[in-house]
């Protein structure tokens, strides 16, 4: 094990990974802030370039890219409010408040130096633990799943902002939107009114600029406040930032284990180990209120754990040969273009290649600190622009950010008609976060769901009982119950309140 | 809290739940199961909603507190706003597919900054030419994206790829 992890180091170390992993770095942060691109379709366009390279700097580029990407969606998030990945989308519940609060420099420093954590902590566990945490991986079964994403929509209750019930019917929407199109086992079309472009539902990307540019732009225009322009400008305290997440030890710990953890259940996904970093935070902050406001504990949560999914996701991909996420499976096909088998046998015939990978994704967690802030900074300035330059900018980005995702105009169509979603939430004072949570669940919760009463040929009465007698099932069971009580005396505590 | 607002959206939110539960009696069992519990939810917390609005707004009025109207001129300046997003974004899609996306993209940022402001008009020229370009160039040349079909071929000038 220790010539093994030698070899990685001294590979990793090669001017020539370095290199790569600093070009992967830089690109990804590039296609991260940019509104419709993803971390996959980054590594995905970026495989061919990598044909000519030897293995292990290809895969060093690639990792670069992923880890980058997945971090810098949050600075479009918290200078624009548009996430850049829907990754980033926990972000921007405090990022955005931030921001407007004159702090932009400072959210994208925590942002930056948290992201470097759960990326470093992730990629250690990969190193030393992605065997055993594999192995745990594989325990978890349909009902399990099924549990799980019950268990993110649970969490709606605390990620509410003022009604409660109106926060839980924005969530059952999202579920519902993100049924449209084909039944992932039947293959029936739902709710897709006989067009086409709906018969493989709304992608999550579109859905999300929707939700957000739009209406963003909308509150631009009618917002005539331009106290916060002159203080973001100077992006300062983003270097000294690094102490002040040091001192969250409890709260950056704990994301980065939850990151981790979900990043190894193969689907489960960044978006929702923000969503349950940031909710862990919430509910053990001193300060509860602060949150979705501005608050600096809920920007660290969800940045370290997104970027603790990274180094997670990796574990089934390079021990088991099973990809956790689409990142990881756009890796899979990069990993075999070059004549690489994933799975355990890597570890035994490509020591190099398998070890050094994980080490430059170390390198690379490092490397995008100062790439990140230094991007970071010329970015800020797009706050000082005239509001209607920065309207139509985010409009256009928007539109092109949808329509980059599959080359369809139509899906600049449904990119509007998600805003006018999304302008109507802002009407009625519904919060839109729970929307997203919604989205991002419902595919998982009905993909389980089916297999899970195909498991039991359809009979509900033994489902129920395999969710109280499976261990895992119980856990999750009572970490919902858990949830929702938790919720329910939030809920009364702010009506005694007011 | 606005409470005529709150019972706009229950009514429509019930509205929503009552058909997605009807479509949802036209497929399968295993298709509709999910679908339909979850509308079937959010009818219940619709109700839910409306129930508690109307109970609370009873006692507002009889306490001879004001509600606040349904539309107050904050949301009217919002609702000018959004008609005017929504038909900019709605005609630039038309654009796109008439004239391509570069020509459309010049006219799109050029019109829509003149609409939200119009100070400036030759600086809003000279942006709308460079940001239509880059994204241009960055998406369709250096990122490979499709370019969209349209009637005129001025993107085929661009595209260096």
């Amino acid at each position: 094990m220790l010539d093994a992890l030698s070899i990685g180091f001294l590979t990793a170390s090669q001017p020539s990974m370095l290199l790569a992993a600093c070009l992967g770095v830089t690109i990804g942060v590039f296609i991260g802030m940019l509104p419709g691109l993803t971390s996959t379709m980054g590594v995905a366009l970026l495989i061919p370039v990598t044909f000519s390279f030897p293995p292990a700097v290809g895969l060093a580029l690639l990792g670069g890219i992923y880890l980058a990407s997945t971090f810098s969606g949050s600075i479009s998030a918290i200078l624009l409010n548009i996430p850049g990945t829907p990754s980033a989308v926990a972000t921007c519940q405090d990022g955005y408040p931030m921001t407007r609060n004159g702090k932009a420099g400072r959210a994208v420093g925590l942002s930056v130096f948290a992201s470097c954590i759960g990326g470093i902590f992730s990629a250690i566990v990969l190193l030393f633990m992605a065997p055993v945490l594999s192995e745990l991986s594989l325990m978890l079964g349909a009902p399990e799943y099924f549990l799980l994403a019950l268990f993110g929509v649970t969490i709606i209750a605390s990620l509410s902002e003022g009604n409660m019930l109106k926060s839980l019917m924005g969530g059952v929407l999202g579920l519902i939107i993100s049924l449209i199109g084909m039944h992932p086992l039947t293959g029936e079309m739902r709710l897709t009114l006989g067009q086409p472009s709906l018969y493989d539902g709304i992608p999550l990307v579109i859905t999300l600029i929707g939700l957000y540019s739009i209406p963003e732009v909308i509150s631009i225009l009618t917002d005539d406040t331009t106290s916060q322009k002159s203080e973001t400008s100077q992006f300062t305290g983003a270097l000294t930032t690094l102490k002040d997440v040091l001192a969250q030890r409890l709260n950056v710990v704990r994301s980065c284990v939850i990151g981790t953890l979900v990043g190894i259940v193969p689907g489960a996904g960044q978006s929702i180990a923000s969503f349950i970093a940031y909710d862990a935070a919430k509910r053990s902050s001193r300060t509860p209120e602060q949150f979705g406001k501005g608050s600096e504990e809920g920007l660290v949560a969800a940045e370290t754990a997104n970027n603790a999914v990274t180094g997670g996701s990796l574990v089934p991909l390079l021990t088991l040969g099973v990809p956790g996420n689409a990142v990881s499976a756009v890796l899979m096909g990069g990993l075999i273009i070059h004549g690489l088998t994933p799975g355990p046998i890597l570890f035994d015939n490509s020591p190099d290649v398998a070890y050094g990978f994980i080490f430059s994704l170390l390198f690379s967690n490092l490397l995008f600190v100062p790439i990140g802030l230094l991007v970071a900074k010329y970015c800020v300035k797009v706050i000082l622009l005239p509001k209607e330059i920065l309207a139509a900018s985010i409009l256009t980005l928007a539109v092109m950010g949808s329509y980059a995702i599959r080359g369809q105009v139509s899906d600049i169509v449904l990119m509007l008609s998600i805003g006018v979603i999304g302008y109507l939430f802002m009407f009625f004072s519904v919060s839109r976060a729970p929307m997203v949570l919604g989205l991002v669940l419902g595919t998982m919760a009905e993909s389980n769901l089916a297999r899970a009463l195909t498991l039991v040929r359809g009979d509900v009465g033994e489902l129920l009982l395999q969710f109280i007698t499976r261990p895992f099932s119980l856990a999750l069971v009572l970490l919902c119950l858990a949830s929702i009580i938790m919720g329910y005396r939030k809920s009364r505590l702010t009506s005694q309140r007011t | 809290m606005n409470f005529t607002k709150d019972i706009a959206l229950a009514l429509a939110f019930t509205a929503l739940g009552l058909w997605v539960s009807w479509e949802s009696f036209s497929y399968s069992y295993q298709s509709s199961v999910f679908l339909r519990g979850l509308a079937i939810t959010l009818v219940v917390m619709s109700i839910m909603l409306l129930i508690t609005r109307l109970s609370k707004y009873r006692h507002v009025v009889t306490a001879a507190d004001d509600s606040s109207p349904f539309i107050d001129k904050k949301d009217i300046r919002q609702l000018v706003k959004a008609l005017l997003v929504f038909g900019l974004v709605g005609g630039y899609i038309l654009a796109i597919t008439l004239v391509g996306f570069l020509l459309a993209t010049f006219l799109f940022v050029y019109i829509a900054m003149c609409s939200f402001s119009g100070k400036h008009r030759t600086l809003y020229l000279v942006y709308s030419a460079a940001l239509s370009l880059t994204i241009f160039m960055l998406f369709f040349n250096a990122l490979g994206v499709t370019l969209p079909d349209s009637l005129l071929p001025i993107d085929d000038f661009f595209k260096i790829v």
